[in-house]
């Protein structure tokens, strides 16, 4: 394992390249620059250097919507664990103890911190990054176009558009499990088929794929097969395109070809797990986009990633907090027990979890290796969450903090929380600054 | 000659002391920033915005354009012009003004925005003419000037143009005339959709009781008289909105007569009439709504008199040979070639403005009178009744480009490269093949692109703002 030292040593040469990467400002008013933050006040002034101009450009806070600072792709030195605390941050660290009622975590970016218990909602362990395998649309390299899709596909503003029919496919190596992930929006009616994993056999001239279909009824997931006549139904959704919000979806497609399983998400939201009827899976590695509709639906494909699912970590979306008033331990084979976690000490490379069960006398010990979820019951738990801060502060590993003031200095990023105090953040481990409407932060009250 | 001014710095003040900034500066990567020009010299846009701290510089060679807003002290014509020249230059540039003279070289033509210009004649591809008209309305030029009805919020105003996403209405009194057109450029996503309601009693709703509604769906327009179920008809002549994703429309409309005519990219599309007018009941909204969430941008809106006159709706059924049966027709197509030879003016003839035309050579130019020499007699009439000016033929400039070429695009109408040599006080210094140095007004400017021959720009360019 590495110690945090030569962590760090990583992270500061990670720091030194992602200080090359441009970050994005949003500005009110459509507005929009690009450069490097290299400053930003406790007014919330950023510095910007732009390309275009001599001098830094120094943006009012008040007027910086949004900050993506072009490293949230980056994957490198992510924690397998996550705490999330009780007003909804999600911290990327790992966990080093639990003792005297505070959690002791630790991450690259963050840092050591020490964590009130009562400030913890949920300690979730056994995290894999997702692996990347294609994000897009950034240009039509790579991509085939047929002939409508010559004529029809075109990309603007990161997004495919198109204006007629025609398809547009590329071989972006799916893996035998993987996650699709993007947006599809249209003008009226939309008429799309998303096709995926296609192969041929010799023998026949009829493909084996699958393909998620988006018309003006509702959305299907139907499977084209060699050895079926017609395309059978996977998934059905009668939802009229009307009835859909903003003529616009978010899909989210998990497909593990080694078991026949589809799992399919609209808008953040399980539509369900469904088994492909048809017997074989569909081998290919590529992936479609097929437009059918007539010009004047505008149909628009975006934010496409393909990623490679690992499994392992799906049940901390479905595990459930239990009542709250106790603490509830979810082991690694989804096994639920309810009572105390007294403590967490290290031993060698693993942490060992202290539990006690209200069934049990004896204080049970845990390899971290054995633990899926650990909710931290109590009064607190339930408070009032996504309330406090002045800032969103995005975090790498698919992290989260809200912040009530922050300052970037060239290195360092010192924020006031409203639970913890002030933090400090290695820059390179914030990927996104958000400013929120909401009023400003008040501190939760420790039990 | 080209002409160094030392040290070019055009402070531009009276866009510095603007509330909020009604400009834009778009750069090459796809930045773009809110704000107001300060100054500008050959190399360096000054600028100044609400969400900067302090001023900036940026470097003239990444910005694509620089675009600003109309404003109060829009450019019009000189004073008791009667018509409007537009000479259509052979590189594709537009010049407005008012003909002041013409002889074997050049055209004089008087502008609001840079004086007396002497066009070479050489370059001058056409001259369409027009009357002038008062304004009754020209925007838009801020949402507050609009009603936003119901309550919401799917209007907004950006880049000088009003945006939608959303279905909704917005809606302001204008002090119509009792004939008068109502014009805008439109552009969309998808399909044209939108609602325009004029002559409406009330601007708090988009549904008053009195006024009358166009309906635009794809290629088909519906009119109605509001209040009532009472439809003037319908067309669906505007096939061009359903080919495009934009136009420039054009309604004429009277409270006299009840006349109310289409006009889609300058082609008369239908005329409707209300038999039963009722002109007292008529107010003096004009409505513009959205019906469906596709993007939506209105611009240039103008509301000017009319004159009453219009021509007539080509017989699109007679575009096809064969009889007329009910539920459709048999028959084939016109042939393209057939159809261009019958709209084609014979050559050297002009156009007047009740349809004749009159074959001519132009003698001369005074005040707003022209005399032609005709193959029977010399004619002298008022230069507002013509459509067209014919020109002999000349042998055409080869065009140059120069280095600091700019393309502009002006608070007329006007379109124009030139080479930007710098400023002169309030004077933007220019250059032109077609009619040498001019010293533009600051406050012409609408639209002013960069780096124009620059290709790695051209999709940045050509980007439409949604």
């Amino acid at each position: 394992m590495m110690n945090f030292d030569s962590i760090r040593l990583a992270a500061l040469a990670l720091s030194m390249a992602s200080s090359l990467t441009a970050a994005e400002v949003s500005l009110r008013g459509d507005g929009r620059l690009t450069g490097e933050v290299t400053a930003m006040d406790g007014e919330g002034t950023i510095e910007l250097v732009s390309p275009f101009s001599e001098k830094p450009l120094l943006i009012k806070g008040e007027e910086a919507i949004r900050v993506d600072f072009g490293n949230a792709d980056d994957t490198a030195f992510v924690s397998d664990q996550r705490v999330e605390l009780i007003n909804g941050d999600v911290l990327p660290v790992k966990v080093i103890s639990l003792a005297d009622g505070l959690l002791n975590v630790a991450s690259t970016d963050l840092g050591e911190i020490s964590i009130p218990r009562a400030m913890i909602s949920s300690i979730q362990l056994g995290l894999y990054p997702e692996r990347v395998v294609y994000t897009g649309a950034k240009n039509f390299k790579g991509w085939k176009r047929d002939k409508g899709g010559s004529e029809s596909w075109t990309i603007e503003d990161g997004e495919f558009l198109a204006r007629g029919q025609g398809s547009l496919s590329r071989d972006v190596g799916l893996p035998e499990k993987f996650i699709l992930r993007f947006t599809v929006a249209w003008n009226n009616y939309p008429n799309f088929q998303f096709q995926f994993g296609e192969s041929k056999r010799k023998e026949s001239a009829k493909p084996d794929r699958y393909f998620l279909q988006l018309i003006g009824a509702g959305l299907g997931i139907y499977r084209t097969s060699p050895d079926k006549s017609g395309d059978v139904p996977i998934v059905l959704m009668n939802r009229s395109s009307g009835s859909m919000r903003n003529s616009r979806m978010e899909i989210e497609i998990r497909v593990d070809r080694s078991r026949s399983q589809i799992q399919l998400y609209v808008d953040g939201e399980m539509e369900g797990r469904y088994t492909d009827p048809v017997q074989g899976v569909p081998s290919g590695t590529g992936i479609s986009l097929v437009s059918r509709a007539p010009r004047e639906s505008g149909l628009r494909v975006g934010g496409i990633q393909v990623l490679e699912w690992d499994d392992r970590s799906d049940r901390h979306r479905t595990e459930e907090r239990g009542d709250g008033k106790s603490d509830s331990l979810i082991g690694r084979y989804g096994e639920r027990l309810g009572g105390k976690l007294t403590g967490i000490r290290r031993d060698g490379e693993t942490s060992v979890y202290l539990f006690k069960s209200d069934f049990q006398k004896e204080v049970l010990e845990l390899a971290d290796q054995e633990v899926s979820t650990v909710f931290i019951g109590g009064e607190a738990a339930t408070a009032e969450k996504r309330s406090t801060g002045g800032f969103t502060l995005g975090l790498r590993g698919r992290g989260e903090m809200q912040v009530s003031s922050c300052i970037f200095g060239s290195d360092q990023v010192t924020t006031e929380h409203p639970l913890l105090g002030s933090v400090e953040i290695d820059r390179s481990g914030i990927t996104s600054l958000q400013r929120r409407k909401s009023r400003r932060a008040k501190p939760v009250k420790s039990r | 000659m080209r002409i160094r001014i030392p040290y070019l710095l055009l402070v531009l003040s009276s866009f510095g002391m603007a509330e909020d900034d009604t400009a834009v500066v778009r750069f090459s990567n796809g930045d773009q920033l809110t704000g107001e020009v300060l100054a500008l010299s050959g190399d360096l846009l000054s600028w100044q915005s609400q969400i900067l701290k302090e001023p900036s510089d940026f470097e003239l060679g990444h910005i694509v354009d620089l675009n600003m807003s109309p404003g109060d002290d829009d450019a019009e014509l000189p004073p008791g012009a009667a018509h409007k020249a537009v000479l259509e230059m052979y590189n594709g540039d537009l010049i407005e003004g008012q003909l002041s003279g013409l002889s074997d070289d050049d055209i004089q033509l008087r502008t609001s925005y840079a004086g007396e210009l002497t066009v070479r004649r050489v370059n001058v591809k056409s001259v369409k003419i027009s009357r002038t008209s008062d304004y009754f309305y020209r925007g838009p030029n801020s949402i507050e000037e609009w009603t936003v009805t119901k309550g919401n919020s799917s209007w907004q105003f950006r880049g000088g143009a009003l945006h939608s996403k959303s279905p909704g209405g917005i809606a302001r009194e204008v002090g119509f005339p009792d004939e008068c057109v109502i014009s805008f450029d439109a552009a969309w996503r998808g399909s044209f959709r939108p609602k325009v309601i004029f002559f409406s009693d009330d601007i708090s709703s988009d549904s008053p009781d009195a006024g009358y509604e166009m309906v635009f769906q794809g290629n088909s327009v519906h009119v109605k008289k509001c209040g009532t179920n009472n439809w003037l008809g319908h067309s669906t002549n505007a096939g061009s909105l359903r080919e495009n994703e934009k136009a420039r429309i054009e309604i004429k409309a009277s409270r006299k007569t009840g006349k109310i005519l289409l006009y889609v990219d300058g082609e008369i599309i239908d005329v409707w009439e209300d038999g039963d007018i009722d002109a007292e009941k008529l107010g003096n909204g004009l409505h513009i709504i959205s019906q469906d969430s596709s993007p939506l941008r209105i611009s240039n809106i103008a509301v000017t008199s009319w004159d009453g006159y219009y021509e007539d709706v080509p017989n699109r059924q007679a575009g096809f040979r064969g009889r007329v049966f009910r539920g459709g027709f048999q028959g084939q197509e016109e042939a393209e070639d057939d159809k261009e030879s019958k709209n084609k003016l014979p050559a050297g003839r002009m156009v007047l403005l009740n349809g004749d035309n009159i074959e001519g050579e132009v003698l001369k130019i005074e005040g707003e009178d022209i005399t032609l020499k005709t193959p029977f007699t010399e004619v002298i009439f008022p230069i507002a009744r013509l459509k067209n000016i014919v020109l002999s033929p000349t042998e055409m400039e080869t065009p140059r480009r120069y280095k600091g070429d700019v393309r502009a695009t002006l608070a007329d109408g006007s379109r124009l490269v030139f080479r930007f040599d710098g400023v002169d006080g309030d004077k933007l210094v220019g250059f032109s093949q077609h009619f040498g140095e001019a010293r533009f007004s600051k406050d012409a400017f609408r639209r002013i692109e960069f780096n124009i021959y620059n290709e790695a720009m051209e999709a940045m360019r050509l980007r439409d703002d949604w």
